[in-house]
């Protein structure tokens, strides 16, 4: 069973302000899915390394022909919320 | 000639013969989108350049230069990047987003020639299925302006099945293109996954997601999928041209249709979409084609199964809207306040919902039970299709348990929501392609809604759901 303090905790986690008024509803709806989901554990089914792992491939290229600077950049910095001399403005992270 | 009601091929026809002008069919085409959507909300945005665009296809077929597509008016969901146009997702938190460069798919359709009118609404983020979540507001179904269009690409489908468009691209996850295909009456091709490059689509489950067209015929539908598919270099996943999974099949005459008896004669499937596909079945038998039973025991696992993976996958990607680079920025008192609020202010109820959903199965002491398990049962899902595609060429179910339900019936229960994703997410879950077409009408409230017929085929067999379709359809 899922509690307010659950879903707090993965508010938290997913860096997600929730309304207080939501939580309620959340606790419900969460708890709804989860159990529908657990449907899956009537299966034995073993979980293998390969499943741990994923199936990964490597896709590369030639390290050349770079877009010459600037190409998208004022563009790109269109989009950002804050700017300042061509540079995306965040919020300081080191306190 | 009525512009609004004609496919690719009629309208290419036209164009060719010189019967229709591209000006007077796009002029066509976006008045009646235009007339519609102050209803409908199909599309989100009419675009500013269609004169210019409009141009290109006349000078193409001026040097003869025109392809099937080349003057065809189409409607784009708001998810593929069109350079230098607004693409919001459906979402606030990308309200004033421009993209700066455009999506394979969309760089294919504007070489092609093809009119993109506008960008055309969806759920948020592509997560619905019932074009309910957008926060632009609903989208109504053409057929029947009191039900839903089916999503999340219901504006895709809506704006085809108003006349607004002759076809239109969307995008499928769990069902995404093939459910409001079935809804609005048309045709949705899921293709394999990696068949379509997702450059410049924004992620909403990696391991799923796909591009793929809506149109009214199955031909139409099979002329876009050769235009955006293939090979690009700019989606690790998508396969090489030369690759022996995309060798052609040698053509056969008559199919074998497997159906998995059990996991279509389900509780919770409409006894009337239950009743059209069993004469759908019936009307390929006697076009020729063997319909088999086959047992399919592990199939309706994998809606849990999308329902793990999906949201652990959205909850991964969704984290890049933070507020700095680009998208909705929230005022805060420190960093970690920025994102959350930002988090919290710009994402809608559902697409929050998946997040923290998302967030549980992938949290410590969670993993294994929830994630691993279902990636195990994935694989034993996907095995258990390719196992039946040795015995049989196509796999047949109804495309959606229900037809289109009224709009606000399931909004109450996201899980109510879910359900319906039952007979579309195992093609998803196995990376198959598969397709709906119209297979019948159902009368509610005394109006007939369509109901779709879904073919799932082994990975590349795209050529088998088209010939198919074109043989139910015709037949």
């Amino acid at each position: 069973m899922l509690t307010r303090a659950d879903i707090d905790h993965l508010a938290a986690l997913a860096r997600l302000a929730i309304p207080e008024e939501e939580k309620d509803r959340l606790v419900k709806d969460l708890g709804g899915v989860l159990e529908y989901v657990s449907e899956l554990n009537e299966l034995d089914i073993e979980i293998t390394a390969a499943d741990r792992a994923g199936a990964l491939r490597n896709v590369m290229r030639e390290d050349a022909e770079p877009t010459p600077g600037g190409t998208y950049t004022s563009a790109i910095l269109e989009n950002a919320p804050d700017k300042k001399d061509g540079y995306v403005k965040v919020r300081q992270i080191f306190g | 000639m009525d512009a609004t009601t004609m496919t690719i091929t009629e309208a290419g026809a036209a164009l060719r013969a010189g019967k229709i002008s591209v000006r007077e069919l796009a002029d066509a085409v976006l008045a009646q989108a235009k007339a519609e959507n102050v209803e409908t909300n199909a599309y989100l945005e009419f675009y500013d350049d269609i004169d210019e665009q409009v141009a290109v296809a006349e000078r193409m077929f001026k040097e003869g230069k025109a392809t099937p597509l080349t003057g065809i008016p189409m409607g784009v969901k708001d998810v593929m990047l069109v350079k230098g146009k607004l693409v919001t997702a459906a979402s606030k938190i990308l309200a004033n987003h421009r993209a700066v460069s455009d999506a394979t798919a969309i760089t294919r359709l504007k070489a092609s020639g093809a009119i993109l009118l506008g960008r055309t609404n969806m759920d948020e983020f592509a997560m619905g299925g019932s074009n309910e979540n957008s926060a632009y507001g609903p989208v109504k179904n053409p057929l029947d302006h009191t039900r839903v269009p089916g999503g999340s690409s219901g504006g895709s489908a809506a704006a085809v099945a108003m006349g607004g468009a002759i076809a239109s691209l969307g995008s499928d996850t769990g069902g995404s293109i093939r459910q409001p295909a079935a809804f609005c009456g048309l045709v949705g091709l899921k293709p394999t996954y990696g068949a379509v490059s997702r450059y410049g689509l924004m992620a909403m489950a990696s391991s799923f997601d796909q591009i793929g067209p809506f149109a009214k015929t199955v031909e139409d539908v099979e002329t876009i999928f050769h235009v955006i598919g293939g090979h690009d270099p700019m989606d690790s996943t998508s396969v090489p041209d030369h690759h022996p999974l995309k060798k052609p099949r040698a053509k056969k005459a008559h199919l074998t249709i497997g159906v998995p008896e059990a996991f279509v004669d389900r509780k919770g499937i409409d006894p009337d979409v239950l009743a059209t596909f069993r004469a759908a079945m019936k009307k390929l038998e006697a076009a020729g084609h063997t319909i088999k039973k086959i047992e399919l025991p592990l199939l309706p696992y994998a809606l849990p199964v999308y329902y793990v993976l999906m949201q652990a996958e959205v909850s991964s990607n969704l984290a890049r809207y933070d507020g700095m680079r680009y998208g909705f920025s929230a005022e805060g008192d420190n960093l970690l306040d920025v994102y959350c609020r930002s988090h919290g202010l710009g994402f809608g109820p559902e697409v929050r919902r998946r997040i923290l959903l998302g967030t549980y199965v992938l949290s410590a002491g969670y993993y294994d039970a929830y994630y691993n398990k279902a990636v195990a049962v994935r694989r034993k899902i996907t095995e258990e299709l390719e196992k039946a595609f040795g015995e049989v060429d196509l796999i047949a179910t109804p495309t959606a348990p229900t037809p289109a339900w009224k709009l606000g019936e399931k909004t109450a229960d996201p899980l109510q929501m879910y359900l319906e994703d039952i007979f579309t997410v195992p093609a998803n879950i196995a990376g198959v392609p598969a397709m709906s077409i119209p297979m019948g009408k159902v009368k509610r409230d005394g109006v007939e809604l369509p109901v779709g017929l879904q073919f799932m085929a082994p990975v590349f067999g795209e050529d088998l759901l088209f010939q198919a379709g074109k043989d139910f359809s015709t037949n």
